[in-house]
């Protein structure tokens, strides 16, 4: 061999060499989670987790289960200078925390140009179409869900049946008869921890969709002249709230209810209906006397209000991917794996989650509830009821004080109106 | 003060305090006893009736605290960390409280009070800056960085609780030492040390309960699960809890929790008699 | 009167970790008040003094601030008047008076969320237990929801008092049981009864460790937080219990709220800050007096 060709093949193996150290160098990443030690879904990351590094044996990723405090660890790593390359949190707290710092990777061109792990599309295409709108934050897609949690209204249908209720109410008259039926029977119609401060915003956000349409509430609450409150769709929806109230179809001391009690209450069969996210099962199935039969129906809808029945609400749990991190792709790499077909079975069987992605079946305890996401209308809104994850500030200051002043029957619907109106008018001139 | 008389009136004015006190502790007791037998309950028993007793002793749930999370290491953790710290902090602060609390000096007064505001800062504040400096030292992720952090949040309330019990000490003790030829730092090694043993034991324990499940500073400042303490053991079960709803396992972690303080406290209020009664018959 | 400067040697270890690893890090923390950060960015925006005229107007503020003063003023009366009088009966020479104090105090070493469930059961309007024993003696018009919006801070003060006696009996008993006997001889001698002994030999002689109490007592109650936010299973304290404390962590770090102000969340701390200083420096005025020697 000539002296150029030595040469050439030396530097050829070299790079031959180098080329394969950086295949193989290694890469550690670290997960920080929301999750504790303890519940099934940590369970199911941390078996995801495991398994990736077991099939990639360059890569090494450190869980950090900090439980839902994570968002000040979060704030000391990041300020600290070692920030995580994953931050699994809800999506509306990641975006007004690190997101809107811009510390967050766009995933939207990861997301549509990658191969999902186990089936044959691309991971955007694995959700239902327009899933990703309402978490889309100044354009850009932060978080990629792995959990969601629809609200619904739920029943023990060996109740309904031992009653006499044969068909789930779908218009808010029907509604209103099957509660004065529960409550002739001596039971409490409505269960609620009045305790939480969300718990009794859903009624009413829910009703404001219902009559003002689909993600009315949220056009009046970000409308800076106020103007939008005077829509009588709103001023409607706060009168039925207090229909109900009035009528007695809260079960009897309900203000008073500090979470669990109005669930325990509602799962021992005191109260008939609970209007909760499908977390709630879970957080019951092992406490439930024998004979209880899950149901749901999806909130009813109101005669003359432009919401459709089967307009869901959701509100979803997922991972994103810092700026900061050493390898994105590498991160992509596990992350899409959470949002596969394998992982999302798991977490709809185990954890009793309902998947994110389309080719999932739900659990049997689910049964009405996969007959409703088939008859969804449109894309869901992401409050599931109140904008306690799009505008928190305005949520505490203004809704949730209101609505449970209205809830307890403090003020009247009509000064109910006033006084929202009044207050968002003030916080958006205060926020300039 | 001298033991009760036995009058007639003392006699009913006796029974009062004693039915008063009675009813009080069997109310706390009762708190105490429905924790505990909830821990033995299944959850189903729970909802099924929240007052009733357990079915049978289920130890499940302490089975499953014991082993959900590592609390054995947690355990051993805690121990070391706390004990430490509460070494360092007595041997620190009792020191300093001899100083503020004895003399009147120029500043004195100022000590005093920028002790006192310390105490008003909430330590959730200091998260942020204490978190950078620690990370500067290199002893993030350590309980040696986590002690340290311990130690210096308790100094304000240590330095002001030792303070106000070595102020009401008598001083005879210390000017015979001083007449003596004991120089003024003998003097408090030798005496006024071993006087301030009530209030060194009332701040120790006071100490102990709050660092054995303080989390807040563990949450941030440990990251490597050997090096958990066994308050972050607890918020995490409770905070799994609240999400599977596992009430009866709660109350199984935190009676484990509650334990060694309980034991400490009564230990340890048995030194504080003594303690005391050594401290008023000598000299 | 400092006869030679070697004594302050004993202060210096404790002086500089104070003010190293805590005092700086606090007016640290402090600045940022000035400031409008999320604590996520790198750069704080600076505002001056903009947040705290916003706090001038801020509804939740001020109520927060009429709630710790309740807390401050209604609770402190009541656990100082059940501290003393347990002090009282346990000096009396009560038998059993380490178990009567080990039980009385035991609330201090539970974990919040534990007593909080526990009295959140208590109080349940339809399964608790108050209700259960009133309607079993027939007093079912007498029944309330307990944790309602109305009754709930004086719920949660009850069990406040009832944790916090026990704390400051500690403290008042350890600084009682220094007392000689001989002086209560002499009481005796001039023929005072148990009460006069209590008020005229008790209470001055451990008048520091009284001062001590209000003082602990000022900062405890200004700074309550976690037992308050326990009150509603953990996920979101009612707003009739939001003190100063409560309203800046949820300012400052939300718990599932989004909120992220840890400028204007430093804000609230600095007038805790303020209303600490403030109250102390009030209390330590009014009871000072020449120590007394014995």
């Amino acid at each position: 061999m000539g002296r150029i060709q030595r040469t050439l093949l030396i530097v050829l193996l070299v790079l031959l060499a180098a080329a394969m150290g950086f295949a193989q160098s290694p890469v550690k990443l670290v997960y920080l989670s929301k999750w504790n030690t303890g519940e099934k879904t940590q369970e199911i990351i941390n078996d995801a987790i495991n398994e990736y590094m077991k099939d990639n044996p360059n890569v090494t990723i450190e869980p950090i289960w900090a439980g839902r405090e994570a968002n000040v660890k979060l704030m000391a790593m990041v300020n600290g200078g070692t920030p995580p390359d994953f931050y699994d949190e809800d999506p509306a707290l990641i975006e007004n925390s690190v997101g809107k710092s811009g510390l967050m990777v766009d995933l939207t061109p990861l997301l549509k140009n990658t191969k999902a792990w186990d089936q044959d599309k691309k991971v955007w295409d694995c959700f239902s179409k327009g899933f990703f709108e309402p978490w889309t934050y100044r354009g850009q897609v932060n978080c990629m869900p792995i959990q969601q949690y629809l609200t619904v209204v739920w029943y023990n249908k060996t109740m309904f049946k031992t009653l006499g209720i044969t068909k789930t109410p779908d218009t808010w008259p029907q509604f209103l008869d099957v509660c004065e039926k529960i409550k002739k029977a001596g039971i409490a119609p409505i269960g609620l921890d009045g305790g939480v401060d969300f718990y009794n915003l859903y009624y009413f956000s829910h009703l404001a969709d219902r009559i003002t349409g689909m993600n009315g509430l949220k056009k009046a609450i970000y409308d800076k002249s106020g103007n939008s409150w005077d829509d009588p769709g709103f001023l409607k929806a706060a009168t039925l709230v207090r229909e109900m109230r009035d009528k007695g179809y809260f079960i009897k001391g309900f203000e008073g209810y500090q979470f669990p009690a109005g669930q325990i209450d509602w799962a021992q069969g005191k109260a008939a209906m609970l209007l909760i996210h499908t977390y709630m099962p879970i957080e019951v199935k092992d406490n439930l006397p024998d004979g209880f039969v899950f149901g749901s129906f999806p909130f009813p809808s109101v005669p003359g209000g432009k919401g459709k029945q089967y307009d869901l609400t959701s509100i979803v749990g997922g991972v994103g991917i810092m700026k900061t991190t050493k390898d994105v792709n590498v991160a992509f790499d596990f992350m899409k794996r959470l949002a596969s077909k394998k992982v999302q079975t798991r977490f709809a069987q185990e954890a009793l989650n309902v998947p994110v992605i389309v080719d999932v079946a739900l659990p049997d305890i689910f049964a009405d509830l996969a007959a409703i996401m088939k008859k969804q209308t449109g894309t869901f809104t992401d409050y599931s009821g109140g904008p306690g994850q799009f505008e928190p500030e305005f949520a505490q200051a203004i809704m949730y004080p209101l609505v449970d002043q209205l809830m307890f029957g403090k003020i009247s619907p009509a000064d109910f109106i006033k006084q929202v109106k009044t207050k968002a008018v003030d916080y958006w001139k205060k926020k300039g | 003060m001298p033991a009760l008389m036995y009058s007639k009136k003392d006699r009913f004015k006796t029974a009062i305090i004693y039915i008063f006190l009675i009813l009080w502790t069997a109310f706390s007791a009762f708190s105490l006893a429905w924790i505990i037998t909830t821990s033995f309950k299944t959850n189903k028993e729970l909802y099924a009736g929240v007052w009733s007793l357990p079915k049978g002793l289920n130890i499940a749930n302490y089975v499953k605290a014991w082993n959900v999370v590592n609390l054995k290491r947690y355990f051993l953790n805690s121990v070391g960390v706390t004990f430490v710290s509460i070494v360092v902090l007595i041997f620190l602060c009792t020191p300093a409280a001899y100083v503020v609390g004895r003399f009147k000096f120029r500043g004195s007064r100022f000590l005093n009070n920028l002790f006192i505001a310390g105490m008003g800062i909430p330590y959730q504040l200091l998260l942020i800056p204490l978190y950078r400096l620690i990370i500067g030292f290199r002893l993030n992720d350590s309980l040696f960085g986590l002690g340290l952090i311990y130690v210096t949040l308790s100094i304000p309330f240590n330095v002001f609780l030792l303070s106000g019990f070595i102020r009401s000490l008598p001083s005879e003790l210390e000017d015979a030492a001083m007449i003596d030829g004991c120089s003024e730092i003998t003097t408090f090694w030798r005496i006024m040390f071993p006087l301030s043993q009530p209030g060194i034991v009332t701040s120790a324990i006071l100490n102990f309960i709050f660092l054995w499940n303080e989390y807040m500073l563990a949450l941030v400042f440990l990251t490597n699960d050997k090096r958990r303490t066994i308050s972050l053991g607890l918020y995490s079960i409770q905070a799994a809890m609240q999400y599977t709803a596992d009430w009866t396992g709660l109350f199984a972690a935190v009676v484990i929790v509650m334990l060694p303080t309980v034991l400490i406290y009564v230990v340890l209020s048995e030194r504080i008699m003594a303690g005391i009664t050594l401290g008023a018959v000598k000299g | 009167m400092l006869r030679r400067k070697r004594i302050l040697v004993l202060l210096v270890p404790a002086l500089v970790l104070y003010l190293a690893l805590f005092l700086f890090p606090a007016v640290q923390s402090l600045w940022v008040s000035l400031h409008e950060w999320t604590g996520f960015t790198a750069k704080m925006k600076w505002v001056g003094l903009a947040n705290y005229r916003e706090l001038l107007h801020d509804e939740l503020f001020w109520m927060s601030l009429l709630t710790t003063l309740k807390v401050l003023f209604i609770g402190g009366v009541l656990i100082f008047f059940f501290a003393f009088l347990f002090t009282f009966f346990l000096q009396a020479g009560v038998r059993g008076r380490k178990f009567f104090r080990a039980v009385i105090f035991y609330p201090n070493v539970v974990a919040p969320i534990a007593l909080a469930t526990f009295w959140g059961f208590l109080y349940n309007p339809r399964f608790g237990l108050i209700n259960g024993l009133l309607r079993s003696l027939g007093l079912e018009s007498l029944t309330q929801t307990w944790t309602g919006p109305d009754l709930i801070f004086g719920s949660v003060l009850v069990s406040l008092v009832w944790t916090y006696v026990g704390f400051f009996l500690v403290i008042f008993s350890s600084g009682a049981d220094k007392i000689p006997e001989d002086y209560y001889d002499a009481a005796k001698i001039a023929g005072a009864n148990r009460l006069q002994m209590f008020f005229h030999v008790t209470i001055p002689l451990t008048w520091d460790v009284l001062m001590v109490a209000v003082v602990l007592w000022i900062i405890t109650a200004i700074k309550l937080f976690e037992f308050l936010f326990a009150f509603s299973g953990g996920i979101a304290a009612p707003k009739p219990l939001w003190t100063n404390a409560v309203y800046m962590f949820v300012l400052s770090f939300g718990k599932r709220v989004a909120i992220f102000r840890l400028g204007y969340g430093t804000t609230v701390a600095v007038t805790m800050l303020v209303l600490i200083i403030a109250f102390t420096g009030a209390a330590r005025f009014a009871m000072r007096r020449e120590r007394v020697e014995f």
